[in-house]
């Protein structure tokens, strides 16, 4: 297991508008290292898009975002390298293989692929990495995607719908990696899944 | 950031040559345009400032059919959001610039001797490959930024023509007025064409390896 990283990510009146349209306002929340905060709230107010701010690569409309790494505070940029992402807003290359992908993933995070591909395995990819991802089912490329957001052991985990059609095996999977990660990661998962909202030990409204 | 470039080109080169969208449909315009313009001049003998316009037409069109592609692929099959996270701003925008100028070379590969061969034009010398080489340069380099823009507002292709004009109008000038006194057989100056054109191209990308990020970047 990976030394722990102390990150400390602090929402403080966080909002989002589209247009004259305000999608959450006033979201604030202190999560950090060890802790899994579960972002729960019906369709269309805005876990999704809390998710891509908090990820780096969507901006706020007002509020701040505060997160440091061992007291030293971190740009977007640097929390981005830090974060581990998959989202059912986020498409994979249909052209490219599960193998190939693995490897333009790793290798333009910097990291290697033997975790990664351990991973796929794990999520039980391994016969099909050199198959193009555009033959994948919706189940085979959620598994690959949740592999992907690990790919680079992040610091911070952020999860939107992960259990979305994954079968009973898959859903088995993924809780056991979260337990398995939650000591050395803070893991954050948006969901209306009461089981996947269950995994985490605090909870983040949004109406 | 340079490991990240690369991998980003050899991605998109792998799903470029696996669907083959963006070469097919400017490789086809550009052997449509040559063909119908050479059945409509008729073998009739054109003045060299008219093929020099002709030929630059074409590749200008022929760009401009492919080139926002790359990005408004990204944009469209949702995968903007994956590069977003894995590769900083910079590696994309460096990795679409190489694969851009890379499309439009080998369409330049295709054009010129389609061109010289259908419209009869006699073989011109190292001094217009030259130029062809330094035109087609600054077209990819100044429109890649463009393409981005265009994706980013809906991936409108037809609105990356109307923006691209402008903006590659002063090389469309210096590339139609050189390749007409090359054509001619007079004394062109083609080093000083061609530093031109490398010059602006190298304006425009360090202003857009500025900007990208922020044209990059969600709101």
């Amino acid at each position: 297991m990976k030394k722990p990283a102390n990150i400390l990510l602090t929402a403080d009146g966080l909002s989002k508008r589209y247009g004259s349209g305000w999608i959450f306002r006033g979201v604030s929340f202190n999560a950090r290292t060890g802790e899994s905060l579960a972002i729960t709230g019906p369709n269309g107010s805005g876990k999704s898009t809390l998710c891509e701010i908090l990820a780096g690569v969507r901006r706020e409309s007002a509020g701040a975002l505060a997160c440091t790494l061992d007291g030293e505070p971190l740009s977007a940029a640097q929390r981005r390298a830090l974060v581990g992402f998959a989202s059912p807003r986020l498409s994979l290359y249909g052209d490219l293989t599960a193998g190939e992908t693995v490897s333009f993933v790793c290798t333009s995070l910097g990291a290697g692929e033997g975790h990664a591909r351990d991973l796929c395995a794990r999520m039980g990819l391994e016969r099909h990495m050199g198959k193009p991802v555009r033959h994948f089912s919706s189940g085979m490329r959620q598994r690959l995607k949740i592999a992907l957001a690990l790919a680079h052991e992040p610091s911070v985990l952020l999860l939107d719908e992960p259990g979305m059609n994954l079968d009973a095996h898959g859903k088995e999977v993924l809780a056991s990696i979260v337990h398995e990660l939650l000591p050395s990661t803070l893991i954050i998962i948006a969901t209306n899944e009461e089981s996947e909202a269950g995994l985490c030990s605090g909870r983040v409204s949004l109406a | 950031m340079l490991r990240a470039t690369r991998a980003h080109i050899r991605k998109d080169f792998t799903v470029e040559f696996r669907s083959r969208f963006a070469v097919s449909v400017a490789a086809a315009f550009a052997a449509i345009t040559t063909l119908s313009v050479s059945l409509a001049a008729g073998g009739a003998p054109l003045a060299p400032l008219v093929h020099a316009i002709l030929y630059w037409i074409i590749v200008f069109f022929s760009a401009m059919s492919g080139l926002a592609h790359i990005f408004t692929r990204e944009e469209e099959e949702g995968t903007s959001l994956l590069l977003r996270l894995v590769a900083p701003p910079e590696a994309v925008f460096t990795a679409k610039l190489v694969f851009n100028c890379a499309m439009l070379f080998a369409l330049a590969v295709i054009i010129t001797p389609l061109y010289l061969f259908f419209l009869n034009v006699g073989l011109p010398g190292p001094g217009f490959l030259a130029l062809a080489a330094s035109g087609t340069f600054a077209i990819a380099a100044s429109s890649t930024v463009l393409a981005a823009i265009v994706a980013r507002a809906g991936g409108k292709a037809a609105l990356f023509t109307v923006i691209s004009f402008p903006v590659l109008l002063p090389v469309l000038w210096i590339c139609i007025s050189t390749t007409s006194t090359i054509l001619l057989g007079a004394d062109a100056d083609v080093a000083g064409s061609a530093l031109f054109l490398l010059a602006f191209s190298g304006a425009l990308v360090a202003v857009s390896y500025m900007l990208f990020e922020h044209i990059w970047s969600e709101e």
